[in-house]
């Protein structure tokens, strides 16, 4: 999104006390077998679940918890639970040619998420609670991929669709981003958005109220353990804290519902290569599950082949999706003329030249007035309206704020043909190319089979030396 | 040694010594360079080297087509004798004066490429691509734009190697999120020569001592600023290299006309205090302004050539922003259009002997690390021969003091690029100032 764009929506939505639109379309995809997951951690224990709610879209949530997280055996337990859950649904997807859909809250759950994988997979006393950790690694090592839909986090999604009157980073808030998007009709916006703020929507509760309501209950409930109460009594004792998360977690879960629902009822059509994207997540999970059957190991950190491997197809998933929303979304389209990686023009002269027999140079010339332009010569250009007609920039003049762009025709002189004077047209640096990876996947196979010296531990190899001349600058000078 | 000629004679032996290592049998060297210290000229002679002296087959690796263009053309013309081949793309459209160089063979195919001693020159991407049989020597121009991950996709083509590039411009341009490799001093957004050495810290390093672009007045402010692990000089003498104009001003950017003529390479105009973000008309008509000035009172540079009029194809404007070039753009008399105006980014490799630099910082009301970055501002001010007039608003020390860098550090990593950037951006303001080359108008 342009920054200018974004600013001015955000300035509209400050004044009007209402959240703005800033996308033509729906640019996620939102799967009706998706899983809905708030998880709550111990404060200062990073590595645990205290409470996880779990259940489909618009279902109730199927809540666990243990009395305390830090006793291995108990969030071992709970683990297993949602190991259970995940493995079951990853199955099925497969089953389905599909791929997983976890929803969290926001980023703060999706980080959380990603610490417990990189523990959890490692893990060496319990098959379960590995296979779990393996699961999840596969949702958090596709949350930074752009355009993937299997981690989504309700904030990050809403964010993509709408804009408000807040700073970006008060977004992260769900609540508040919520009450934005739906301000209540009784009280004031900002006065309502106060009070969300002060609800919990992360995976941490409120410090006072760990420290007034939670600690006080696990130091029973501990104290009762180590004393060897009986189980009826630790029973009861759980039962207490499990009641005490309860208020938190929920709230947390019905937020990234009614996220959700947002999205799946907007008003705005599903962006045309949403599907594509959709395919390529099927593909990667299917790759991974196979990964999963024949043992490959999931390393917590990547050679350089592997490295190479990843990086490549993180630049390509980038590519492909800026490119797929360009081309779909009228608002990313916008931007784009604003930040100049579209460039808009009328067509003003066009012409054919013979260069051999049967062979002829189509051009035209295209006027602009965008500010920002993003062109140079001998960049390749596509029709955002038919893909099919490639050209090369062949020369660009500017004259006051008049830009003149000549173009030569590289694909598409007979299927569409030159354009006609007079037509606007508006030109794409790229559409999106979903082999690409495939191709790409194949090369880096091929050229990183071996791994050189310069990208693995060991010695430097030792080549033999040469007499050297006295001077072998002027040796060298002496070639010219 | 302190006179030209002595100069020129460490220049040279610097050379020499990287000429050397390849008879030694030296398997990698990271060769670093100052701005406009004659890398390209390096990279040329030890090409030339391999295969004419070795009878080796040798690889040339560039970044981008425009900069194997470059160098190709360089190549060819400075030494006519010997055959080099540019490898392509099938469809890539390649500049007709290339073609009209005889010794120049443009390969589209791997059956193009010589099987015997050659000199090959391509991209990095095009390598990675191709299939071309196994080189003797690899020799890497502009090496530390050249990301870890790109370097190991050709690493394996060849036995011997030379990185050589600028450690203090703009780093490689990796877009994806690196987040899980942010603490890997080897990670694959990293530089290649960085992670070379990360990876292998036996690596024989050397670097070049003379920039022969920068005179001395700018290597004053550019080494402690951006370069303070590679002392480095300039190879023309104190005020040998100079900016002179034939007739007086009187106007408010005249004052800084006459600075840069009294010796000042560096000085810079301050606009009054005003956010503007982006694009700030004003400082934008001041450059285009300052320009007109220059070439209304007949600037002509003085150099060890001798004097010639300062045309526009010799001056050169520097923004951070595309919007901002364009801005610029967009201004300029057409008596002007040979005037060059680009991002920072588009700017490394190439110098002129004037630039206006839109400061980075200018107008903002934050300083976030894009604009904090130090080989931003290393690129704009490393481009001139002779002057370069910064263009800002006032109140960038103010930001500065106001947005101190975050802190924010990656466990295992000695990088703090963000505090490097401010770091920089204070030490330039900072001489700036002392020695009173800020003139607010």
């Amino acid at each position: 999104m342009a920054v200018e764009l974004s600013l001015m929506a955000r300035l509209l939505a400050y004044e009007q006390r209402c959240s703005q639109p800033i996308s033509s379309h729906r640019l996620v995809a939102v799967r009706l077998d998706a899983q809905v997951l708030s998880v709550l951690a111990m404060a200062g224990e990073d590595t645990t679940i205290h409470m996880a709610a779990c259940g489909e879209l618009g279902a109730k949530p199927s809540l666990r918890s243990v009395p305390d997280p830090r006793v291995r055996d108990q969030q071992y337990q709970l683990f297993e639970w949602l190991g259970k859950r995940f493995d079951n649904y990853f199955r099925r997807c497969r089953a389905a040619g599909t791929y997983p859909q976890i929803w969290v809250s926001s980023s703060a759950a999706a980080s959380h998420l990603d610490t417990l994988a990189d523990r959890l997979r490692f893990n060496k006393n319990n098959d379960e609670v590995r296979r779990f950790g393996e699961l999840l690694t596969y949702c958090t090592e596709r949350f930074p991929i752009a355009g993937q839909q299997t981690l989504q986090t309700a904030t990050s999604a809403l964010n993509l669709h709408w804009i408000t009157g807040q700073d970006q980073s008060e977004d992260e808030h769900l609540l508040t981003l919520l009450t934005w998007l739906d301000p209540p009709n009784d009280q004031n916006l900002l006065a309502a958005v106060a009070n969300a703020e002060r609800v919990p929507m992360g995976v941490k509760t409120d410090p006072d109220y760990d420290r007034d309501v939670l600690l006080p209950l696990v130091i029973s409930y501990n104290e009762s353990r180590r004393a060897g109460s009986s189980q009826a009594l630790l029973d009861a004792k759980a039962q207490l804290i499990h009641n005490a998360l309860e208020p938190v977690v929920i709230p947390i879960f019905k937020a990234t519902q009614r996220a959700i629902a947002m999205l799946a009822d907007i008003a705005r059509p599903p962006l045309p290569g949403l599907r594509d994207l959709e395919h390529r997540e099927a593909e990667e999970f299917a790759g991974f599950m196979e990964a999963r059957d024949r043992g490959y190991h999931l390393p917590l950190r990547d050679s350089a082949k592997l490295a190479a491997f990843r990086l490549t197809a993180r630049e390509d998933a980038i590519q492909n999706t800026e490119a797929t929303i360009r081309l779909g979304d009228r608002m990313a389209r916008a931007a784009g003329r604003l930040n100049g990686f579209v460039v808009r023009g009328e067509v003003l002269d066009r012409g054919r030249s013979r260069l051999a027999p049967r062979r002829f140079r189509y051009e035209f010339s295209m006027s602009t007035v965008q500010r920002v332009l993003r062109i140079r010569l001998r960049d390749e250009l596509q029709w955002a309206d038919d893909p099919r007609l490639r050209v090369i920039v062949t020369d660009i003049n500017r004259s006051g704020r008049r830009t003149s762009i000549r173009c030569e025709i590289l694909n598409g002189q007979r299927s569409i043909g030159l354009p006609e004077i007079g037509t606007v047209l508006e030109m794409i640096p790229s559409t999106p190319d979903w082999s690409r990876l495939i191709r790409e996947r194949g090369n880096l196979k091929a050229k990183l089979g071996v791994t050189p010296w310069t990208h693995a531990q060991g010695e430097i190899p030792v080549l033999a030396a040469r007499k050297a001349p006295d001077d072998p600058l002027a040796a060298v000078e002496a070639l010219r | 040694m302190s006179g030209i000629n002595g100069r020129q004679q460490i220049a040279d032996e610097a050379v020499r010594s990287v000429l050397r290592t390849q008879y030694d049998g030296i398997t990698a060297l990271r060769l670093d360079s100052p701005p406009g210290a004659g890398k390209t000229g390096v990279v040329e002679r030890l090409a030339v080297q391999s295969m004419a002296s070795f009878d080796e087959r040798c690889m040339v690796v560039t970044e981008t087509n425009e900069q194997a263009f470059d160098l190709s053309r360089r190549c060819a013309t400075y030494f006519p004798k010997l055959p080099f081949t540019l490898m392509v793309r099938k469809t890539l459209r390649v500049p007709e004066g290339l073609k009209q160089i005889p010794n120049l063979n443009v390969a589209r195919s791997s059956g193009d490429v010589p099987r015997g001693p050659c000199i090959v020159i391509a991209n990095a991407r095009k390598w990675s691509w191709s299939d071309v049989g196994h080189f003797d020597s690899q020799i890497i121009d502009e090496a530390f734009q050249l990301p870890d991950y790109g370097f190991h996709q050709v690493a394996g083509m060849a036995d011997r190697f030379v990185l050589v590039g600028d450690p203090g411009q703009i780093a490689p341009v990796v877009t994806c999120e690196i987040e899980r490799w942010r603490c890997d001093a080897s990670g694959p957004h990293v530089p290649a020569p960085s992670a070379l050495i990360a990876r292998h810290p036996d690596v024989l390093r050397m670097s070049l001592p003379m920039s022969r672009r920068l005179v001395a007045d700018t290597v004053r402010f550019v080494q402690p600023a951006f370069y303070p692990q590679l002392p480095f000089e300039a190879l023309s003498l104190d005020g040998e290299r100079r900016l002179l104009t034939r007739a007086a001003g009187g106007m408010k950017l005249d004052r800084l006309i006459e600075l840069a003529e009294a010796g000042a390479s560096v000085v810079q105009v301050e606009l009054p205090s005003l956010i503007t973000g982006e694009v700030d008309e004003q400082l934008s008509d001041s450059i285009v302004e300052m320009i007109s000035r220059l070439l209304v009172r007949g600037a002509f540079i003085q150099d060890e050539v001798g004097e010639r009029p300062l045309l526009p194809s010799m001056i050169g404007v520097a923004c951070a922003h595309t919007s901002q070039v364009n801005a610029v753009r967009e201004r300029l008399p057409p008596h002007c259009g040979d005037v060059l105006v680009e991002t920072a980014h588009r700017f490394q490799g190439l110098e002129r002997e004037v630039m206006l630099i839109h400061h980075p910082l200018s107008g903002r009301a934050d300083a976030d690390s894009f604009h904090l970055d130090a080989g931003i501002l290393c690129v704009m001010m490393s481009r001139h021969r002779v002057a370069c007039f910064l263009f800002a608003r006032s109140g960038i020390e103010e930001l500065l003091s106001r947005h101190a860098p975050s802190g924010d550090r990656v466990l295992g990593s000695q990088n703090d690029e963000e505090f490097e950037g401010w770091r920089a951006h204070r030490s330039i303001l900072e001489r700036l100032r002392h020695e009173h080359r800020i003139i607010a108008v």
